[in-house]
């Protein structure tokens, strides 16, 4: 048999394997269309991104979500030049929402970037360089691990000191602990596979077959998480906010506007009522897009929720 | 031997998938009692017409023609009626058995409860499996492990033992042995002649393994490109009239020409 | 000792042709890329002490030029002794070395050496590709392990994706867009690309349709006569065996059961446990043979001393068969050895009966 009739006989993949490979649908549209959650999920963020990148030109009063207080216009109703009403300081509660995505939705990207890159390297090198290491890294995780995140970010906050920054940093180091946890999984599991021996049998040098084939390999599950974890850091820094260890005054970080429309609930419910929408609306999205990244990066289900 | 009306007979089957013809057999029957082999290379159709029998092709495949087994229709029968068949009267063994138990359940459980579901009485199923167990020469021993708990031989033998129990009267078996080792495969393939035997079972089995196939069937059935090309008795092999045929056997290692190679 | 002299009685089909094979300018010494088992013992972690071990084998060596094929059922610790081979598998007992050097001792240089020139090819073609890696790619990071630059990788790619019989479109494809016989070639592509001196394959081609393997083998055949490699062939098929090979060794449940130049074994076994396994390899033209032993997995007893094959056999005999048995050559060739202490009563067996 020359190679010539070999090509021409193998042409192709075997009748019987479990269909045709995964390809790709035609368009990102028409994949989106056929996803109804994951669509809401993409048109939310991609509205969310927007506002947060045009929110000087959008918002008709830019300076409301700074110092800039106009007590004669304070707490009016949803209307004319305020389409969300003021607040008890007179501010356009509409331009503070959308000043506040990149403070809500910003600095929790931020922190959850934050988290990955401290937790993935250390669960990397627990799953793949295994033994004495491993246990060492894990212990330390479970350290963390076992104060529960919400009061980790408490305790951190009262002793540093309440502001934003400081309550980003709080989360992500009670963030942080689960990626290592959930990437050492990971890549425990995949240390074993085949081709990760191949690799290793070639003669590559370990950390190099950890950062081409089992990051690649095991990095899905982890995305998957990290979307769904932005809606709860969102939430996280609104109730950090709202305990008023987050973010101060005058910044519009939507938990500490709903806090500061609290005691108005009865009387103005507006000035709390919409930036707890967009809280909502925000972490809604991003379970939804969590949710539909799952399909393509986690098929098997390796994540938490 | 075999009565006059085969018991499963096909007849100008085609099926397309997204508009591409992949199975065209005109004729393809089974006796009661024998065993049929049929051969190809991947891709040839194999696998999908012995979906079709039971009537488990994928969604978007197109079916035409017919398929009568002891005079019933399948083609086109309703779930209702082809339940009553599947794995009742006509009874599957795939490549991966282990795959095709139940992997939180007994071996012998799993038996048991393909019995119940298959409304076998009571009394009854103690005697199938002893007598089951027995034909496929399984340890009863076996019967309180798990799947992954048993080898590949041992799990298809299990399957096949399931076959004997609800007194299937068909096994198609899809590569059942290409997973295997030479001598269980070995094993297998007399234990499929021997429930000829005893039973009556007939056999409609797909491989790409010829030898094994031309040892054990009684008529061999080649199929190329969806179409069955050849068709005769083991001498076909032996002296196969068709191209494609020919290619096969040639294709195939076969220790007397390795002999031969060397001299 | 070691094994039969290559060379030694008739050539049987896949001999290698030392002064024919086109030899890499800097390439070392065969001696330095021999790999020597040697009383190698290995027993599975939390086994117990007294029992057998999964793998005990006198002696196996490979070299360029050689080719040694490792028979034997499941669980008779072939593969065992292929990873123990790779150091992937640590030995209880005994030790591999290469190019005279004992495995565990190799570092820095010689170990990457040692990862070069001994190259496994997997059975599992599905696993042995990450999938999120193109052919192609999977390749050239062979190439680049072997020391290759990246400006040369994609010349090199597509000479090696030609030396296996694949065109060159398959570089830009994955794993799971290609059939299992594509693989499998881009499996041994990506081994070459570091330009080994032997080849250990485990199964290389179970899985795939008898047309598909009987190419793989003779690719296989080609590449050892074209780089003069040196293979170790794991398979539970001797009709596989007997197209590469010219020296079998018959595994048993870990140990060794006969030995010897291939031709001999597979028309004159002397070991009933050999001549069962001819007995099973099916054949067109030679009428159904119904097989002569329950198969291993139908027969778990394991008997605490004398031969483990006893309670398959159909020659045994309790006293005989209640001892131990050695491994004793036969017919005064000491290269071929067989573990049955009734061998000298049976003579040949016949296998077609």
């Amino acid at each position: 048999m020359t190679a010539a009739a070999d090509l021409g006989r193998e042409a192709g993949p075997r009748d019987g394997d479990n269909g045709a490979p995964a390809s790709a649908p035609r368009s990102f549209v028409l994949y989106l269309a056929r996803r109804p959650g994951l669509l809401i999920a993409v048109t939310i963020v991609a509205i969310l991104l927007v506002g947060a990148i045009l929110a000087p030109v959008l918002a008709p009063f830019p300076g409301d979500a700074g110092s800039d207080t106009n007590l004669l216009a304070a707490l009016l109703p949803p209307g004319g030049a305020h389409a969300f009403g003021t607040d008890i300081a007179g501010r356009d509660v509409w331009s503070r929402v959308l000043f506040g995505i990149r403070i809500s939705v910003g600095v929790s990207l931020v922190v959850i970037a934050a988290s990955l890159l401290i937790g993935v390297p250390v669960g990397l090198i627990a799953g793949t360089v295994g033994g004495k290491t491993d246990d060492l890294l894990m212990r330390i995780v479970d350290v963390f691990l076992a104060f529960p995140s919400l009061l980790l970010a408490l305790a951190i906050t009262a002793t540093l000191g309440p502001s934003l920054e400081h309550a980003a940093i709080a989360i992500a180091a009670s963030w942080w602990p689960w990626y290592a946890r959930q990437m050492r999984g990971e890549a425990a599991a995949i240390r074993g596979r085949a081709y990760v021996e191949a690799a290793t049998l070639l003669g590559i040098a370990r950390w190099r077959v950890a950062l081409r084939h089992i990051l690649p390999n095991s990095i899905g599950p982890i995305i998957v998480q990290a979307s769904l974890d932005l809606a709860g850091v969102i939430l996280t820094f609104a109730a950090l906010s709202f305990l008023g260890l987050g973010a101060q005054d005058p910044t519009p970080e939507w938990g500490l506007l709903v806090e500061q429309g609290r005691t108005l609930t009865f009387t103005q419910p507006w000035v709390a009522l919409f930036p707890g929408a967009a809280i909502m609306i925000a972490a809604f999205a991003f379970t939804l897009l969590g949710e539909g990244l799952r399909e393509r990066l986690d098929p098997k289900g390796q994540t938490r929720r | 031997m075999s009565e006059d009306t085969p018991l499963l007979s096909i007849r100008d089957l085609a099926i397309e998938i997204r508009g591409r013809r992949l199975v065209d057999v005109a004729d393809l029957t089974v006796a009661r009692g024998e065993i049929v082999g049929l051969v190809g290379e991947s891709g040839a159709g194999k696998s999908l017409l012995l979906s079709s029998i039971i009537g488990l092709l994928p969604a978007d495949a197109t079916v035409r023609g017919s398929i009568t087994f002891d005079g019933i229709e399948l083609r086109g029968a309703p779930d209702r009626l082809l339940r009553k068949v599947r794995g009742r009267r006509i009874a599957v063994v795939l490549q991966a058995a282990r795959a095709a138990l139940t992997p939180t359940l007994r071996a012998g459980a799993w038996i048991e409860r393909a019995l119940v579901l298959h409304r076998v009485a009571a009394a009854e199923r103690r005697a199938r499996v002893a007598h089951a167990l027995d034909a496929v020469r399984l340890d009863p021993g076996l019967m309180s492990r798990y799947p992954h708990q048993l080898s590949g031989g041992e799990a298809q033998r299990v399957a096949v033992a399931l076959a004997v129990a609800l007194r299937a009267e068909l096994v198609l078996a899809d590569e059942a042995t290409s997973a295997l080792d030479v001598t269980v495969q070995a094993e297998v393939a007399e234990l499929f002649r021997d429930l000829r035997a005893r039973e009556g079972t007939s056999f409609l089995i797909v491989s790409h393994d010829l030898a094994l196939v031309a040892g054990l069937a009684d008529r061999i059935d080649i199929i190329a490109d969806g179409s069955i090309v050849e068709r005769g008795g083991p001498s076909v092999l032996s002296d196969p009239h068709h191209q494609v045929t020919h290619d096969l056997v040639a294709a195939n290692p076969t220790l007397e020409r390795v002999r031969e190679a060397a001299l | 000792m070691s094994g039969a002299p290559i060379g030694a009685g008739t050539p049987a089909a896949g001999d290698a042709t030392h002064a024919a094979a086109p030899v890499p300018a800097a390439s070392t010494p065969d001696d330095a890329v021999r790999l020597v088992a040697r009383a190698l013992v290995v027993r599975y972690p939390d086994s117990d002490p007294a029992a057998r071990p999964a793998l005990s084998l006198d002696e196996l060596a490979i070299a360029p030029g050689r080719s040694v094929a490792l028979v034997g059922e499941s669980g008779s610790g072939k593969t065992t002794a292929l990873r123990a081979l790779l150091g992937v598998v640590r030995p209880s007992g005994g030790g591999v070395e290469f190019g005279g050097v004992a495995l565990g001792r190799l570092r820095g240089d010689a170990l990457r050496a040692f990862r070069r020139a001994v190259q496994p090819i997997q059975q599992d073609t599905d696993g042995a590709l990450d999938p999120r890696q193109s052919i192609g790619s999977a390749i050239a990071e062979g190439y680049r392990a072997g020391g290759g630059t990246r400006t040369g990788s994609s010349a090199v790619v597509l000479r090696l994706l030609g030396e296996v019989g694949l065109q060159a479109s398959v570089a830009r494809r994955h794993p799971h867009e290609v059939s299992g016989g594509q693989r499998q070639r881009a499996v041994i592509a990506r081994a070459l690309a570091v330009e080994p001196r032997l080849l250990l394959l485990d199964e290389p081609t179970s899985g795939l349709d008898a047309t598909v393997q009987v190419r793989i083998l003779e690719l296989i055949e080609r590449l050892r006569v074209e780089r003069g490699l040196g293979l170790l062939l794991v398979s539970h098929n001797l009709g596989v065996v007997a197209r590469l090979c010219t020296e079998t060794v018959v595994l048993y449940r870990g140990e060794v059961v006969e030995r010897g130049l291939t031709r001999g074994l597979l028309e004159a076994p002397r070991h009933p446990y050999t001549a069962a396994l001819r007995r099973s390899v099916p054949e067109i033209g030679v009428p159904f043979r119904a097989p002569l032993m329950p198969s291993i997995d139908s027969a778990r007893i394991d008997t605490a001393a004398g031969c483990r094959f006893a309670s398959r056999c159909a020659y045994a005999v309790a006293t005989t068969c209640g001892a131990n048995q050695a491994l004793a050559a036969v017919d005064g060739d000491p290269a071929r050895l067989v573990r049955c202490g009734r061998a000298p009563d049976l003579g040949v067996l016949d296998p077609l009966a």
